[in-house]
């Protein structure tokens, strides 16, 4: 990896969005996808051919609508065919390693650039704000929280919020420079090609402050956590949280991780025939319709939790406020622990389900007990 | 509608058994060739593989009506397809990660490896699974309306 800083004036986006330039201008990429302020407000991932027209890119907008490694999964679900730089938040950049994983993606054309990430705040509470999307932005990256918005569930306990995978890594924590960090053959190519120089030095603070932004966001984690399980603990009290599921199905529909073209819950599985609505009705005297909404949870939890990468999209997504991510992150915990395995570290770790060891989890099994 | 039963001698759990074709199924044919006395508390669901489980249907089970499930297959290093009994181990272990969650007990579902020529085993552990799903009493799910 090289590293250098890049001219910023004291303006991160500025700085990101004349790197972006500079690599559409010299053909490092041909096409880039970054976030961006639409023309009639609020913002969108939009994928930029035309170097003269970047100007809506904010690569650190203040809402995240939709996951960037969803959005990527359709954009090089095939080989776009030509060099594709895509600037992504740490979650995003994790869930595309998942997503490759899963063969949903195809990479080869692809110039990862991951972006330090202060976190985002909820679309809908956003526009309701009124805040200007730019001015938004620059209040997260000075480290506050614009005003009539919060931080999501999601970010708020989000531990790996530095850009730590990717071929193009942007810095921003730790003080008022802007750094680039670059794998050395890009770096080489955005050397040779006059974009930015590398002069060995990024943000002094930065690890430092990395460092504490974790601790930081471990024990809002933990503390989220141990009131989740005061307030869920039971299965009634959980079914209580979740009693307002109207099965929309937009979680999951959302979620990075769930790749499936047809999720078995949208399959003839579960369309059942009404002498079966009868049966249950029949057997416990009612039976709740939408059915199976807590099944549907249960479900994706055993599918999606080893890979969870923790971006809360499906908190964003739910129209009834539920604490979706909240309990996904609960479980994933677990599940990952059990399993060593850190979701979008590394293409080199096999998702848990793919494989398995011969002398692991013994106890399931009955022996030992 | 009445409560429903609880832990009590009249409570007769159901258990629904999802058996892998080459080594638990065989196993169970075994103990009933050579008459081994089990429980009647247990159907049978046949798979080619215990990999072939998708914890849908073990969920699905226990809130429909099952009180218990078992999955069986065949030993480790005896699976006809390599490594089916395997993954659906790692299955299983998310499975009760999630179960846990949801605060129902891991003696719900019963990962056990029984092989074509352990009649005995089969009927021994439908015994154990059955008397204890009998003293946990009914599934949490199968009885509530609104889930």
């Amino acid at each position: 990896m090289k590293i250098g800083t890049l001219p910023n004036g004291g303006d991160a986006i500025k700085a990101a969005n004349e790197l972006f330039k500079g690599l559409l201008e010299k053909g490092i990429v041909e096409e880039l996808m970054a976030p961006a302020v639409q023309p009639g407000g609020s913002c969108s991932l939009a994928l930029f051919a035309d170097a003269e027209r970047l100007d809506p890119i904010l690569p650190w907008a203040p809402v995240m609508p939709v996951q960037g490694g969803r959005a990527l999964s359709k954009l090089a679900f095939t080989d776009p065919g030509v060099k594709t730089g895509v600037v992504l938040r740490p979650c995003e950049a994790r869930a595309s390693v998942e997503l490759i994983k899963l063969k949903q993606i195809v990479p080869d054309n692809i110039l990862f650039i991951t972006v330090d990430c202060p976190g985002t705040c909820e679309v809908a509470a956003f526009k309701a704000s009124g805040v200007d999307e730019v001015e938004g932005a620059k209040t997260l990256l000075s480290g506050k929280v614009p005003e009539g918005n919060n931080l999501r569930t999601a970010c708020s306990i989000c531990e790996n919020p530095a850009a730590e995978v990717g071929e193009i890594r942007i810095h921003i924590f730790g003080g008022g420079d802007v750094a680039i960090e670059a794998e050395d053959e890009v770096a080489t190519k955005l050397e040779e090609a006059e974009v930015v120089t590398f002069s060995g030095a990024g943000i002094a603070g930065r690890d430092e402050a990395v460092k504490a932004l974790k601790a930081e966001r471990v024990k809002a984690r933990d503390e989220l956590f141990a009131k989740f399980d005061d307030e869920t603990g039971s299965l009634e009290k959980l079914k209580e949280a979740f009693s307002t599921c109207i099965r929309c199905y937009n979680c999951m529909e959302n979620c990075p991780i769930c790749y499936c073209k047809v999720c078995i819950f949208k399959s003839p599985t579960f369309e059942h025939t009404g002498d079966k609505y009868a049966a249950w009705a029949m057997r416990k005297g009612v039976q709740k319709l939408p059915t199976e909404t807590m099944l549907f949870h249960m479900t994706r939890l055993n599918h999606m939790s080893s890979s969870c990468i923790g971006c809360g999209v499906c908190d964003t997504a739910c129209p009834m406020g539920l604490p979706v991510a909240t309990l996904f992150r609960k479980v994933a915990k677990g599940v990952q622990e059990m399993f060593e395995y850190q979701p979008g570290r590394s293409l080199d770790d096999d998702i848990p389900l793919s494989v398995f060891r011969e002398d692991e989890l013994q106890a399931e099994s009955g022996s030992g007990k | 509608m009445a409560e429903p039963a609880k832990t009590n001698e009249n409570f007769e759990p159901r258990i629904v058994a999802f058996l892998c074709h080459w080594c638990t199924y065989t196993g169970a044919d075994l103990a009933g060739t050579t008459r081994q006395q089990y429980p009647p508390n247990v159907r049978v669901v046949h798979l080619m593989c215990s990999g072939a489980i998708d914890v849908v249907y073990v969920l699905k089970a226990l809130m429909d009506g099952a009180d218990g499930v078992l999955i069986g297959g065949c030993h480790p290093g005896d699976c006809h397809y390599q490594s089916g009994n395997f993954k659906a181990r790692r299955r299983v272990s998310i499975l009760n990660k999630v179960l846990e969650q949801f605060g129902i007990p891991r003696d719900r579902v019963w990962l056990r490896w029984i092989s074509a020529s352990e009649g005995r085993k089969f009927a021994e552990t439908i015994r154990e699974i059955t008397a204890t799903v009998k003293d946990m009493g009914p599934a949490e799910f199968k009885e509530q309306w609104d889930v």
